[in-house]
């Protein structure tokens, strides 16, 4: 039994409460072996930060370990004194954190991070404590090494910054890596570079990984083994090839089945029967933001939104898709009127809103409407759910009172909250029921169109289902116009009709949904599908690019185009491939 | 970071002249005339308008303050009305004395304060953060002027260890100076001590509940410098703006303290000047007091990209 990494046998940990006490994760039992990538999947709350915490005796001052042994290597952990411990952690386990724009210190030099680890664990000089951090930034991919040891976080991106994570964990060479949720917080692309770079290092080293989810993607794509835990328990275990086909406990089917894009049906395509005017109409919209410089250097530009225009038919739903900084909620925003276009014209139900005023944009805005991503902050913690719900009412001055909360309670009933949660405050909801709540707030006037920005990025994988069914439902029976924001394509498909896809500000490829996922043709949208992670068994191979869809005297806007950003590119335009599908091209120079 | 401190600068000009008409305003609108109070028993209504006259209060308010605001720009502050002697001098002397008292101060505090923060942090809700937290509660609640009584009365009377009341400059007799310094800074410390380590411990606590606290200590490194390597440095940056604050407001503002132990700093001169409707003392301590704030914060400004290296000037 002494091959085994990790050993949990009838873990159980839990808080006090009042004068009870609550387990938080019920006879948990677990193994991984060397070499092994275990997942351990399950949603927010569910448990699975607490057992790799206490595999790291790292359990908050309040909980308390009830039952059960942790062996890591054969040896008790749970015994350790506190000296044995701190040279048991970071040594034989080490933890990649979800977050990586918290888990780096910003007041503390990349160099310093990396060396502090190595200081503690072993007996090296200071030139060979700087030597092995280099050649370990130089493992993670990351450019100039030397440089970034003297720089500070904050002057990295998230991937970056993930990879000085990794490598300062995987430095101390760790027998076991714990990774919570390494990839949550990154854009696809990114995510799949990290996981990638991630699973190369743990296979060269032969340890062993523990990776905690809730993305059952990463999953099927990445692991060997896996453990579901629901509410404290680990309800299945098994291989992941065998869970994923054949999913036994309930909970698990319902997890599987709750993957976004993964039952993608043949959506029935929006057709434009009688011609109607848009709701939404925007010819080459440019958002520019100033950078302040010095006092005497005239401020730079930024451009956040380049030269798009977009319509939007009653009753439709486009999906815009990019990475974050590309300027989608830039975009959705200044669709509101929220942010100010420096040039281009927006029209939302036939006025022109670009020059509207202020007083004139109010009266506007109860038909336009936006939901936020994050439900924990876009509602005021100290209103009542029908005061948040009701407050777009108030300029309904002809509507009584009561009349008024029945409106709230309708519309709550709509959302698939009943009359109970009339009087509770945000914190006493969950993340989804919040989310319904904002729903309801932005259709309580019956707008006639809604900018979602991200609706369910913050949320679990099974209420995120709930939330997009509601949300499709709701816009079959109200018929609005939506602009959906998301940087998921796999949630896109099941709701939008039209999907269009942004890179730095650009419009790059624009088109039917199913004309998108069956044949994407801008290189940027097919990195974007290629490296979203699939469950296995639903891989879809991308048709082969043919270069003779493009006339000979245009070229793709490339991403590399676009990062140089010369004046050029004033020239791109979108090409119609026909059907409305079209691409970013330029024209090219002979 | 030169076109910051320059920027900061050029704005400080607006700041100090609305500060010099607000004074201006409100020194002329408290009742009282300051060539009667100067002519004290002398009854003649002759000899006050006279008075009057060479103190320049016959001229209508706004020539007032013009002939004012022109004098300042000269690099003179004008005269005082009591004593004759230029605002300058007599203020310099003053701020030197003030400054012996608050900045040891200060720096006592903040020396005792952090560690105390931190510690009281790191133990949140346990008996040495309890046993901190009371102690802060009574400072804050004591009323300085209270406190220095009570030091005097054990310290000077009782016990007899110390001079009880008064000043002697540390050019004379450096030892007897610092004697006589002890008790109005312990006095003036213990408050600012109380309100430094209440923010340094909030700071912290918040400090020590994100990710990479949790990941230095999942690296294995010890606690202690758990709290000096990743805590101090973050919890310090918010801390600097209050302490920077603080030293702004107690160089004008130390007046209960230096009455208390009468010592000459700027405080009771201002407070003795405001009493004798001395407009042009007034006015020229409040106008250095506020570019003495102008500084400290630049001071601040300047030094806090050192603890948070995000914030760029």
């Amino acid at each position: 039994m002494n091959n085994l990494l990790v050993n949990i046998k009838d873990l159980t940990i839990g808080f006090p409460n009042g004068g009870e006490i609550f387990n938080a994760v019920h006879h948990v039992n677990l193994e991984i072996k060397a070499g092994e990538v275990f997942a351990l999947v399950g949603e927010s709350g569910s448990g699975k930060t607490l057992v790799s915490k206490a595999i790291l005796n790292l359990l908050p001052d309040t909980a308390l370990i009830r039952s059960g042994s942790i062996e890591i290597s054969g040896e008790d952990i749970l015994s350790y004194s506190p000296l044995e411990l701190r040279s048991y952690r970071g040594k034989k386990v080490g933890m990649v954190f979800q977050e990586p724009l918290t888990s780096l210190n910003p007041a503390l030099s990349i160099g310093m991070q990396l060396s502090e680890g190595l200081k503690i664990h072993s007996d090296l000089t200071s030139a060979e404590v700087k030597n092995e951090c280099i050649k370990m930034l130089n493992r993670v991919y990351m450019p100039n090494p030397e440089e970034a040891l003297k720089k500070y976080p904050h002057e990295f991106s998230g991937g970056m910054r993930q990879r000085i994570m990794l490598a300062s964990v995987m430095l101390l060479k760790p027998d076991l890596l714990i990774a919570d949720e390494p990839t949550t917080a990154l854009d696809v692309i990114v995510q799949k570079e990290v996981l990638d770079l991630m699973m190369e290092i743990v296979s060269e080293e032969g340890i062993g990984l523990m990776l905690i989810t809730h993305d059952l993607a990463i999953v099927g794509e990445y692991a060997n083994r896996i453990a579901v835990m629901e509410k404290g328990r680990i309800v299945e275990t098994g291989n992941v090839e065998e869970i994923v086909k054949n999913p036994s406990h309930p909970y698990t089917k319902k997890l599987f089945s709750s993957v976004p894009g993964n039952a993608r049906q043949e959506k029935p395509r929006y057709e434009d029967t009688e011609p109607k005017p848009p709701i939404v109409n925007a010819q080459n919209i440019e958002v520019t933001f100033p950078i302040k410089k010095g006092l005497f250097t005239p401020d730079q530009k930024f451009k956040a939104v380049k030269d798009v225009s977009i319509k939007i038919s009653p009753g439709e739903i486009v999906a815009l898709v990019g990475e974050s900084g590309s300027g989608k909620s830039t975009l959705g925003r200044a669709l509101l009127k929220l942010v100010d276009t420096s040039s281009g014209s927006i029209e939302v139900l036939g006025t022109d809103i670009t020059n509207l005023s202020d007083g004139d944009i109010k009266d506007m805005r109860q038909n336009m409407q936006l939901i936020f991503q994050d439900p924990f902050s876009s509602l005021d913690p100290r209103m009542r759910v029908e005061a948040i719900v009701s407050e777009p009412l108030r300029h309904m001055n002809n509507v009584s009172k009561p009349e008024k909360k029945q409106i709230v309670k309708s519309t709550l009933v709509e959302v698939g909250l009943g009359n109970e949660f009339i009087d509770r405050y945000p914190h006493e909801l969950s993340g989804g029921q919040r989310q319904r709540v904002c729903i309801a707030r932005s259709i309580i006037m019956k707008p006639d169109f809604i900018v979602a920005d991200e609706p369910v990025a913050a949320l679990d994988v099974t209420v995120q289902k709930q939330i997009l069914e509601l949300f499709s439902e709701l816009q079959k029976k109200r018929g609005f116009s939506c602009l959906f924001i998301s940087h998921d394509l796999a949630v896109v498909s099941d709701v939008s009709s039209r999907i269009m896809v942004m890179y730095h500000g650009y419009i790059v490829e624009e088109g039917q949904t199913n004309k998108i996922f069956a044949n994407p043709v801008h290189p940027y949208t097919r990195a974007l599908l290629q490296a979203a992670p699939k469950l296995p068994g639903h891989d879809v191979s991308l048709p082969d690019l043919t270069t003779e869809i493009l006339p000979d005297n245009l070229t793709f806007l490339s991403t590399e185009n676009i990062k140089d950003d010369s004046s050029q590119l004033k020239r791109q335009f979108l090409y119609d491939l026909g059907d409305g599908h079209k691409v970013a091209v330029l024209p090219t120079e002979r | 970071m030169i076109a910051y401190i320059v920027k900061k600068m050029l704005l400080a000009i607006p700041t100090l002249f609305i500060v010099a008409l607000i004074v201006f305003c409100l020194m002329r609108s408290i009742p009282g005339d300051p060539a009667m109070i100067l002519a004290g028993d002398i009854n003649d209504p002759l000899i006050v308008e006279q008075i009057r006259k060479s103190l320049g209060l016959d001229q209508p308010l706004p020539m007032q303050f013009f002939l004012w605001g022109k004098q300042v720009l000269s690099g003179n502050l004008g005269f005082s009305a009591m004593t004759g002697e230029p605002v300058f001098e007599t203020m310099s002397k003053r701020i030197g004395v003030t400054a012996l008292l608050v900045v040891p101060a200060l720096i006592l505090s903040v020396l005792f304060a952090v560690p105390a923060g931190l510690y009281a942090a790191w133990n949140q809700n346990k008996k040495g953060d309890i046993t901190i937290m009371v102690c802060l509660i009574v400072a804050i609640s004591i009323p300085s002027f209270w406190m220095g009584m009570m030091l005097i009365l054990i310290f000077g009377v009782w016990l007899g260890w110390l001079p009880t009341v008064g000043y002697v400059p540390f050019g004379e007799d450096f030892w007897q100076a610092g004697k006589y310094m002890i008790l109005p800074v312990i006095s003036i410390m213990l408050v600012e001590m109380a309100t430094i380590t209440r923010m340094m411990r909030s700071n912290a606590i918040e400090v020590l509940r994100q990710d990479y606290i949790t990941h230095a200590r999942a690296k294995g490194v010890s606690e202690r410098n758990v709290l000096l390597k990743h805590t101090l440095k973050n919890s310090f940056a918010p801390t600097l703006t209050l302490i920077g604050l603080m030293l702004g407001s107690l160089l004008g503002g130390a007046a209960v303290v230096e009455t208390v132990f009468s010592i000459p700093g700027i405080g009771r001169l201002l407070v003795d000047s405001i009493y004798a409707r001395d407009y042009a003392v007034v006015q020229g301590i409040l106008l250095f007091v506020s570019l003495i704030y102008v500084i400290t914060n630049l001071l601040v400004d300047v030094l806090y990209p050192f603890f948070d290296p995000r914030v760029k000037l």
